[in-house]
């Protein structure tokens, strides 16, 4: 269980989010929307360690434990990891060296032997078929040279292999088109578990059409400022989010 | 000052120096007059100086106010020894011409991979001339002076022509400094490499002992009409002394010819690289990386002259700069009137790691005719933290992300070098030193 407590985070001494509070119980799925500017990826980047994003008060606890404190990677090894809004090119960075440098950098936190080269193959394959990742773009450079939809598609299959416990999917939306969305839609719910929470950051509802979400938060000012059921994207789809931007914080 | 430098220069001992070794220096007595004529020149140009604009950041004069002695034989060296002190190097399947304190050493040389009939390799002969000639861009300097006088011993080697560049050779040329005490060693080679034959020349300086003594090579490469060469300059340190490398390269019609260097550990070194176009078509690649720590300095100086039309010069230029350490890219293109369709391009890059880490970086371009493109680039910059969190978000621990991210920026020069032992054993030296550099 993911619980956020009376969160305080500021960039460059300005506070983004203020004394926000959230629970999301492992095995649920829950969206959170609002409008541009209200902390959403703030939100996202504390949850993985970003340095910069500093926390001035509150604690972030997943499964019990502080995150507060921990580094990025020891994070990853908690089972946290944020898919990118923006997921960054590494040029001269071997996809396959990433990503098996990157599972077996967890497997050695989590006291797991390292994979064998024919194994790793056989896993990264099988996950890369599900979400239309061809052969060629694991042969590049991660990301250089990839489209908008591959990059998230290059995500999700990152998300598959690693196997965190709790996930957070920053904008996986946005610069995807339909046939995208649906195939990352289907990794992504592919992913759905007892064990695992799932956070989805986005700003338009048409994405929770694909991956429903158990519950829906509003995040403006810096805080959650309503919470309800699925319907309640629907909801903001239509009356958009000017019930909360005109509120002061 | 100078006066007096240039005084220690000229003094009865390396006089006595030559004399004592004439007989087993190449060319013997004959070639003593040779070399008092540049000893002399030697001392009326006094060693370069910041006052050289090709040894500005390098300033040899004042690093080298005493020349170390001459080792009078080669100090013990075992093959075990050596291959330990080549690393990964030892694995590459090639001749090995072995030179140990300025002394070629027969028992550890070999002549593997050379055809009987068309390669010979002479010792302890005179060097021919410079092949750049007098109108060289490059110019003639006090260091070159210095090697031509004191110079104990060198490789000729001669590779015969081919047809269809099928009969493939590679020549390591090694020289080790064993000495306990500095010393020095100062050798002179020279590399023809006939019409379409496909060469690899590898030119490996390490210290078994690293005493801290001068190090001077200059190696003439030739490369014929139509040959393939690929020029590999491997500096392993530590190199706790003064290392001084030149090279004279010249390429006849159609010739490819490749340079990668690899430059590690060097307490204070240069490498001067002069390339001249003698034949149309030609093409010329430089890949260069330098590794630094704490107060070491590396200068790469080169001058690519566009002598005749329709050549193509390429230079990228990698640094990895941590602790105090400087690097220095100095790249200078001439385009001689009438070298019509030149095709230059220059890029250098550093990555520092540390706040005290310098990188000076200058091009220079001088053209002389109206038809031709060339340009250079230089960046310097720090790791990006963005992809560095992005990689630790993933679960890749810091000082991995970092080793990946440089081996990844240093890997676009390694890259240059053909698929091969030679390619294989780069990569290795580079990931062993990133352990030491990333942190």
């Amino acid at each position: 269980m993911l619980e956020i407590k009376n969160l305080t985070v500021a960039v460059e001494d300005k506070v983004i989010l203020r004394d926000l509070s959230l629970t999301v119980p492992a095995g649920e799925v829950h969206a959170i929307m609002g409008p541009n500017g209200s902390g959403k990826s703030t939100l996202g980047y504390a949850l993985a360690g970003r340095d910069g994003y500093e926390v001035t008060g509150g604690d972030i606890l997943w499964n019990g434990e502080s995150l507060i404190g921990m580094e990025p990677d020891e994070r990853a090894a908690a089972g946290v990891f944020l898919a990118f809004q923006y997921p960054m090119e590494l040029p001269g960075v071997a996809t396959m060296t990433f990503l098996r440098t990157a599972l077996n950098s967890l497997r050695k936190k989590r006291g797991e032997a390292e994979l064998s080269t024919p194994d790793f193959l056989r896993l990264v394959r099988e996950k890369a078929k599900v979400l239309e990742v061809r052969d060629e773009m694991l042969k590049r450079p991660l990301n250089v040279g990839f489209s908008g939809g591959e990059k998230k598609r290059m995500e999700i299959l990152q998300m598959a292999l690693l196997e965190p416990t709790l996930c957070i999917l920053d904008e996986t939306d946005s610069g995807l088109d339909i046939d995208a969305m649906r195939i990352v839609a289907g990794g992504v719910n592919a992913l759905r578990a007892a064990g695992r929470a799932i956070v989805v950051i986005t700003h338009y509802q048409r994405l929770l059409d694909y991956i429903v979400p158990d519950r829906v938060h509003v995040l403006a000012h810096g805080r959650i400022q309503r919470s309800g059921g699925k319907e309640l994207a629907l909801e903001l789809e239509k009356s958009g989010y000017q019930d909360f931007t005109g509120k002061a914080a | 000052m100078s006066v007096a430098l240039r005084k220690s220069f000229g003094d009865e001992r390396l006089r006595d120096d030559l004399e004592r070794l004439a007989e087993r220096m190449p060319a013997g007595r004959a070639g003593l007059a040779a070399r008092r004529d540049a000893l002399a020149d030697l001392n009326a140009a006094g060693l370069p100086s910041r006052r050289s604009e090709a040894w500005r950041y390098t300033d040899l004069a004042s690093r080298l106010r005493d020349l170390p002695a001459q080792a009078g034989e080669p100090g013990t060296l075992t093959r075990a020894a050596l291959d330990r002190a080549l690393g990964p190097l030892a694995a590459i399947p090639a001749a090995r011409i072995v030179f140990v304190d300025g002394w070629h050493v027969a028992e550890l040389s070999s002549g593997e991979g050379l055809d009987a009939a068309a390669d010979r390799i002479r010792l302890h002969e005179a060097m021919p001339t410079a092949p750049a000639g007098d109108d060289d861009a490059a110019g003639r300097d006090g260091a070159t002076a210095m090697i031509e006088a004191l110079a104990t011993d060198g490789a000729h080697v001669v590779l015969g022509a081919d047809g269809d560049g099928a009969r493939a050779v590679a020549v390591m040329i090694v020289s080790v400094a064993t000495g306990r005490t500095p010393a020095r060693s100062v050798l002179r080679h020279r590399v023809e490499v006939g019409p379409g034959r496909n060469a690899q020349v590898i030119e490996v300086v390490l210290e078994t002992e690293a005493a801290g003594g001068l190090m001077a090579n200059e190696i003439g490469i030739d490369a014929g009409a139509d040959a393939r060469v690929e020029h590999a300059r491997i500096l392993i340190g530590p190199l706790p002394g003064t290392t001084i490398l030149n090279a004279r390269c010249t390429l006849a019609e159609r010739a490819q010819l490749t340079t990668i260097q690899l430059a590690a550990g060097l307490s204070f070194g240069r490498s001067g690289i002069a390339v001249a176009f003698a034949g149309e078509d030609a093409v010329y690649e430089f890949a260069g990386v330098t590794l630094g720590t704490e107060r070491e300095h590396f200068d790469t100086t080169m001058v690519i002259d566009h002598r005749v039309p329709s050549c193509t010069s390429r230079e990228l230029f990698k640094a990895v700069l941590d602790g105090d350490s400087h690097a220095v890219f100095q790249g200078k293109v001439v385009v001689r009137p009438g070298a019509q369709k030149t095709d230059g391009k220059q890029m250098a890059q550093a990555l520092l790691l540390s706040e005290a880490a310098e990188f000076y970086s200058k091009p220079e371009l001088e053209i002389h005719a109206d038809d031709v493109v060339c340009g250079h680039g230089a960046t310097t910059g720090e790791i990006d933290e963005d992809m560095l969190f992005y990689m630790r978000a993933r679960g890749i621990p810091e000082a991995e992300a970092r080793a990946l991210l440089i081996a990844a920026f240093v890997g676009e020069a390694i890259e240059r070098a053909s698929d091969g032992p030679l390619k294989d054993a780069l990569g290795e030296i580079v990931a062993g030193r990133l352990k030491a550099v990333g942190r």
